[in-house]
């Protein structure tokens, strides 16, 4: 709120383009007068291009730190002087800490995708994943999830643009990390069926089945489902969508990406303040109209 | 008040020190009463990062800047253009992401030292038309040539300056030159230790203004006018101190009759709506500032 911004009032950021209908700024400084934390959020609409004059300013006039999104989040690790594991991995950020001009990169989508799990009751540490897609929701679903210790991860991916990066990045994981990954080409409905056989959860990465085109599923075949199954959709508009709906429909537990957003973004802001987002309260304020 | 969303968009300030200014409570309660969706947040920037501080104005479509010491007489290396006052004067308190014709900011920067034009703008708004006036200035710092050239430029007949011969007694000889070979106005520089010399164009002035840090904390108990005879009573009395509300100069001049005396909040003031009209095309309502602000 402008009444309590003063000489002393920190500035935390939001860096992409667009930005302007973002709910970050309204979450974090929320949380911010919740906490009594003097900070202001904003949102900077900067296209690529543009990064590097921000950074520097941003740096310079001693901003706390920043969030970056599309189409900021790959060149946001080069100008950045140091590097989390998880962005050095995907080659993704979406956090930035300033500590006295000295520039950290961090990647908290996954955070945020593990913490939704957690929160689902559903626990998947030493498990199977089978996660479809390996765009950057994928991506950063991929890497948290095989640092956090997931036991195995099958990804699946048509040849598409992304197929070359993530065979690049299933590399790192299987070195660096003691999760054993594989990418799988999608067009091979058997090699999925077994693979979901023995997962513990099934992860949607990819945008099929959002709003409008909420008939559309990315799996048709609904018997590939096991009661056993967690069946995750980052997709929350709709927050039921197809996929949701049938593998609930086959016994499975289901849950949807809203929270995604508001963990990733409390665990940017725990790199920030040091302090626990009161999610309890954005979640009512915030996330109650979707 | 409105809540700060991915519209709301950032007019900054950049000086150091600037943690205790005073200016972004006067600029947020302007932009929130005026509707805007604008803040105003301070920056700690000194000329060894003011470039890119510049530089992240036209890169996160900032509305532009405020700018104080230490670079408001470096920033204008930084920008695409200098309003004429501000560029004769030297000084730069005010930066403009200038606009499009549809509203967008382009990124084109231009200075302005709305120092000047805030010390006019408040004599105006007491009913007082200063063409063709004498004036008597004491100082040549950034607030005093501001005054001076602005004035100059605006109407202001005639320019007595006086200074103590220090290190920047040279700079008020610039400033006289520079009013005499650009503007219409006779100004002449002067020795404050002439103090018959002083009394002399004092006793012949309109309007006076001591612009130095006379009288203000540590110099609080100090000023530069020896004793109440200095004072015509149809003197127009100015200083541009506001702490304390009072100064000593101001006190000599109301003992010695004058009616019309007033101390630096109207200048504190006005510099910065006439820097927030500059950036919003918005003009504040000046009583609703005073009574918020208790000048």
């Amino acid at each position: 709120m402008s009444k309590h911004i003063t000489g002393h009032t920190g500035l935390l950021c939001l860096l992409g383009s667009p930005v302007a209908h973002s709910v970050s700024p309204e979450m974090h400084n929320e949380a911010c007068d919740q906490l009594g934390l003097d900070y202001t959020y904003l949102a900077f609409d900067v296209p690529e291009e543009k990064m590097p004059q921000a950074v520097e300013g941003l740096r310079t006039m001693g901003a706390r730190g920043w969030n970056i999104t599309m189409p900021g989040k790959n060149i946001m690790c080069k100008l950045a002087d140091k590097v989390s594991p998880a962005s050095e991995i995907s080659g993704a950020c979406n956090t930035i800490v300033n500590d006295d001009g000295v520039l950290t990169a961090y990647t908290t989508d996954g955070v945020g995708f593990m913490r939704a799990v957690a929160e689902n009751g559903v626990d998947i540490i030493g498990k199977k994943m089978t996660l479809l897609g390996a765009g950057g929701a994928a991506t950063a679903i991929l890497v948290q999830a095989a640092l956090d210790g997931v036991a195995e991860i099958n990804v699946f991916n048509v040849r598409d643009a992304f197929f070359g990066r993530a065979e690049e990045i299933v590399a790192k994981l299987n070195e660096r990390t003691s999760c054993k990954v594989t990418l799988h080409d999608f067009s091979d409905p058997e090699v999925l069926r077994a693979s979901i056989a023995d997962s513990a959860i099934l992860v949607n990465g990819t945008s099929v089945g959002m709003a409008p085109k909420t008939e559309n599923t990315i799996i048709t075949d609904t018997t590939m489902f096991h009661k056993d199954l967690f069946v995750f959709d980052v997709i929350y508009n709709p927050q039921e969508t197809r996929l949701l709906r049938e593998a609930k429909e086959a016994g499975c537990k289901t849950g949807n990406g809203m929270y995604m957003l508001l963990y990733q973004g409390a665990a940017s802001f725990k790199l920030w303040t040091g302090m626990d987002m009161p999610v309890e309260i954005i979640k009512e304020k915030y996330f109650s109209k979707n | 008040m409105p809540n700060i969303t991915g519209h709301t968009e950032l007019v900054g300030l950049m000086a150091y020190p600037i943690r205790h200014s005073q200016s972004p409570m006067t600029h947020n309660l302007a932009y929130d009463k005026n509707g805007d969706d604008v803040i105003q947040l301070a920056f700690e920037v000194d000329n060894s990062t003011l470039e890119s501080a510049v530089e992240s104005i036209r890169a996160l479509k900032m509305l532009g800047s405020n700018i104080s010491m230490p670079n408001k007489t470096v920033v204008h290396k930084y920008l695409d253009d200098v309003d004429e006052a501000a560029k004769l004067c030297g000084a730069i308190n005010t930066v403009v992401n200038e606009r499009d014709e549809n509203g967008a900011v382009t990124g084109h920067l231009k200075g302005y030292n709305t120092d000047g034009m805030g010390y006019w703008q408040a004599i105006k708004e007491e009913g007082i038309d200063f063409k063709g006036m004498k004036m008597v200035l004491i100082g040549t710092g950034g607030a005093a040539t501001a005054i001076a050239v602005r004035g100059a430029l605006d109407g202001i007949g005639q320019l007595d300056i006086f200074n103590i011969k220090d290190k920047s007694y040279s700079r008020g000889e610039e400033i006289v030159d520079i009013i005499n070979k650009n503007t219409g106005c006779k100004a002449e520089m002067h020795d404050l230790a002439d103090l018959a010399l002083l009394k002399e164009k004092m006793q012949a002035a309109d309007i006076f203004c001591d612009a130095t840090g006379v009288g203000m904390h540590p110099l609080e108990d100090l000023s530069n006018i020896p004793d109440t005879s200095y004072f015509r009573k149809d003197l127009i009395v100015t200083d541009t101190v506001y702490a304390p509300r009072e100064t000593v100069m101001m006190k000599q001049a109301k003992e010695a009759g004058c009616e019309r005396v007033y101390n630096g909040m109207g200048m504190m003031l006005f510099q910065a709506l006439i820097a927030i009209e500059l950036y919003t095309g918005k003009k504040t309502p000046v009583d609703y500032m005073k009574e918020k602000l208790g000048i």
